[in-house]
């Protein structure tokens, strides 16, 4: 090939590719594919906790909150076939400082994040062994396996268990019981941002997304839930 | 009055004693540096090792400060020292680093997993492709850092990588090497050697110091258990053997077979070897056979067992990177995005790295004989541009790029390789 014919060919190319790029540039611009929302959804890796010296899940944190005699832990648990988290407590029923005997396993969800979670689906599967008890006049939950959501001012509880179905509220502690069968795997979807505009709360800057295991002295007891696979499915 | 044939000699002499006093020099400036890393890091209060390695470091960089300024007679005849004082130094902060800060914990995903798929492979005779490692990242006590995401915030734990590279650890898994990055170690020495051995001698002292012009490719990589020195070595002998369609085809297959990154430069050795002057004379077509079939043989010796016991799970793990299943991270272009300034889709750098290769590609045929050597810079420059360019896909090249300036060297001066 000539020289000249060579100069033509590489400006043809070059001027090709950078129309390409520009026209592809445009194109993506703003389709930007977020960073996940929730890390380890699949709860692999679990990985020693330095403050309490316990196994969690890798990028969760774990908190307990236990009496003396009350004891909780979490591990990888194989139930009906399927690899799990499974969050194990005992409340002996004591008259301890605290009524709650409770194991939280949370990530925090900051920012522009929030709204994008409160605009997803969030979706996942859960296998509950009790059923949600609460008192009858107070309404006061004595016990609960499912997701805490927590913005620092307001709580949202999401139980799963199979007692009947109900959402109430108790100042700024909004209960959305869903009814489930006991000891099988389900698969849940949830509207945190409906549960929101129900409770006439403004949508928060930061929120902790919590899977939660706990009992109240009232309640004495073994308890243990799993959790697998939490799906988060950006909305528009 | 001396003539240009006379003057040449003493000029090329003069040349190489100069070089050999900056290498001297340079040695010596690389011990004094990673001496006093070693002692900052080692931990000199409770490992004596770390004290006697910090000494003999310190003594061989003042040795080899004055010798740097001493007669040529001693320069020559401690002439191999400054190699042996680059390895020695290499070998020592990779143990403080990898033993004594890292507690000999595995800092990579990738290196669990080979290692774990090694040991699998083994002893139950276990496939591990289409499988979950994740029991990896707990045997090897992996540091969370370097787990590697998917962009549903799902953990990679399938072993992601053509077969060679779990087939290097195999016999090292067999006698009970624990900590596979010395196996990645011995390829880096295998690496230098070559390198320092096949070059001319008047150009040996300088042909070392972009290898160790940075810590990462020398030093941190390693022990921070990076593999693709396995990779490397196979592709240095491309690069040496360039001319000899069967050798370097068979060398690129192996390479191909450890990891993805050297793929893109197989469209580029077949311009290569059909437009260089290397295969003058030669029948073409039949090199680019030759050179076509031995990269096939190579790349499927590993493999093929693999390959065959479970076609689907090998393809679908070792197309993984390509799938667009790994969450973006780079030091690349995409880093305006991945730090949230300019928001574009994984798509657009992908599709931007497909059109770089296919320029290149023209652009490569178009000026052969300007770009000609070019060839082994061109996977970073591609990568560079997609979704996830990472330090290592770049740095990784240099020795690969050092064969060829070698090369280069030796073809301008008429010389034979060795």
């Amino acid at each position: 090939m000539n020289t000249v014919n060579r100069r033509r060919l590489t400006y043809i190319t070059l001027i090709l590719f950078i129309l390409i790029i520009g026209i592809s540039f445009f194109q993506n611009l703003g389709k930007s594919q977020d960073f996940p929302l929730i890390l380890n959804p699949k709860f692999k890796y679990f990985t020693k906790d330095p403050q309490t010296g316990m196994q969690r899940p890798f990028l969760w944190e774990a908190t307990y909150t236990l009496g003396p005699n009350d004891s909780g832990f979490l591990r990888r648990d194989i139930v009906a076939d399927n690899e799990c988290l499974g969050l194990h407590l005992y409340q002996d029923g004591a008259n301890d400082t605290y009524a709650w005997a409770n194991i939280h396993v949370k990530q925090a969800i900051r920012g522009s994040d929030v709204s994008k979670l409160l605009r997803s689906d969030v979706s996942f599967w859960i296998y509950p062994t009790f059923s949600f008890v609460h008192d009858i006049n107070s309404k006061e939950p004595w016990n609960i396996f499912g997701l805490e959501v927590n913005d620092g001012a307001h709580i949202i509880w999401f139980i799963f268990s199979d007692s009947a179905e109900q959402t109430y509220q108790l100042r700024n502690h909004r209960i959305v019981h869903t009814n489930l069968p006991l000891n099988q795997w389900s698969y849940v979807k949830l509207d945190i941002a409906k549960e929101y505009a129900k409770a006439g709360w403004e949508e928060p800057s930061d929120l902790s997304f919590i899977l939660i295991c706990g009992a109240t002295k009232m309640t004495p007891g073994t308890y243990a839930g799993y959790f697998r696979e939490i799906d988060v499915y950006a909305g528009q | 009055m001396k003539t240009n044939e006379q003057s040449e000699p003493v000029d090329l002499k003069r040349y190489e004693h100069f070089t050999l006093r900056i290498f001297y020099l340079f040695t010596a400036g690389f011990l004094f540096y990673e001496s006093f890393q070693n002692w900052l890091r080692g931990k000199i209060e409770t490992h004596p090792e770390v004290v006697v390695l910090c000494v003999i470091g310190y003594s061989l960089a003042l040795f080899l400060m004055t010798a740097s300024l001493s007669s040529i007679k001693i320069l020559q005849k401690f002439k191999i020292i400054p190699l042996i004082a680059l390895l020695l130094i290499m070998s020592s902060s990779i143990y403080v680093i990898a033993e004594i800060q890292y507690t000999g914990v595995y800092r990579t995903d990738s290196m669990a997993f080979t290692h774990y798929a090694s040991q699998l492979w083994l002893f139950p005779s276990w496939n591990p492709y289409g499988h979950d490692l994740q029991i990896a990242l707990e045997m090897f006590t992996v540091d969370v850092d370097y787990v590697t995401l998917k962009p549903d915030g799902d953990l990679v734990t399938n072993l992601n990588y053509p077969a060679l590279h779990l087939l290097f650890f195999t016999p090292f898994a067999y006698f009970g090497l624990q900590d596979m990055r010395w196996v990645t170690f011995i390829f880096a020495i295998a690496i230098i050697l070559i390198l320092y051995c096949k070059s001319p001698s008047e150009i040996r002292p300088l042909v070392l110091i972009p290898f160790f012009a940075g810590v990462d490719l020398a030093i941190n990589f390693t022990a921070g258990c990076l593999n693709d020195f396995l990779w490397v070595l196979p592709l240095i002998i491309t690069a040496f053997y360039i001319g000899n369609p069967l050798i370097a085809g068979l060398s690129f297959g192996l390479a191909s077979a450890v990891k993805q990154q050297p793929w893109i430069l197989f469209p580029f050795l077949l311009i290569y070897i059909w437009r260089s002057g290397e295969y003058a004379g030669k029948k073409k077509t039949k090199s680019i056979l030759m050179f076509t079939t031995s990269t096939i043989v190579g790349f499927l010796l590993p493999n093929i067992i693999f390959i065959l016991k479970d076609p689907k799970s090998w393809l679908s793990d070792v197309t993984t990177p390509f799938s667009g299943q790994l969450i973006v991270i780079s030091q690349g272009l995409s880093t305006i995005t991945q730090s949230g300034y300019v928001p574009l889709s994984n798509n657009f750098y992908f599709f931007f790295a497909v059109s770089i290769f296919f320029l290149l590609l023209i652009y490569y045929n178009l000026y052969f004989e300007d770009l000609k050597y070019a060839i082994w810079a061109f996977p970073a420059l591609i990568l560079w541009f997609s979704p996830r360019g990472l330090q290592n896909y770049f740095i990784y090249l240099i020795p690969i790029c050092l064969v060829a300036i070698v090369t280069w060297y030796k073809a301008s001066f008429g010389r034979d390789l060795k």
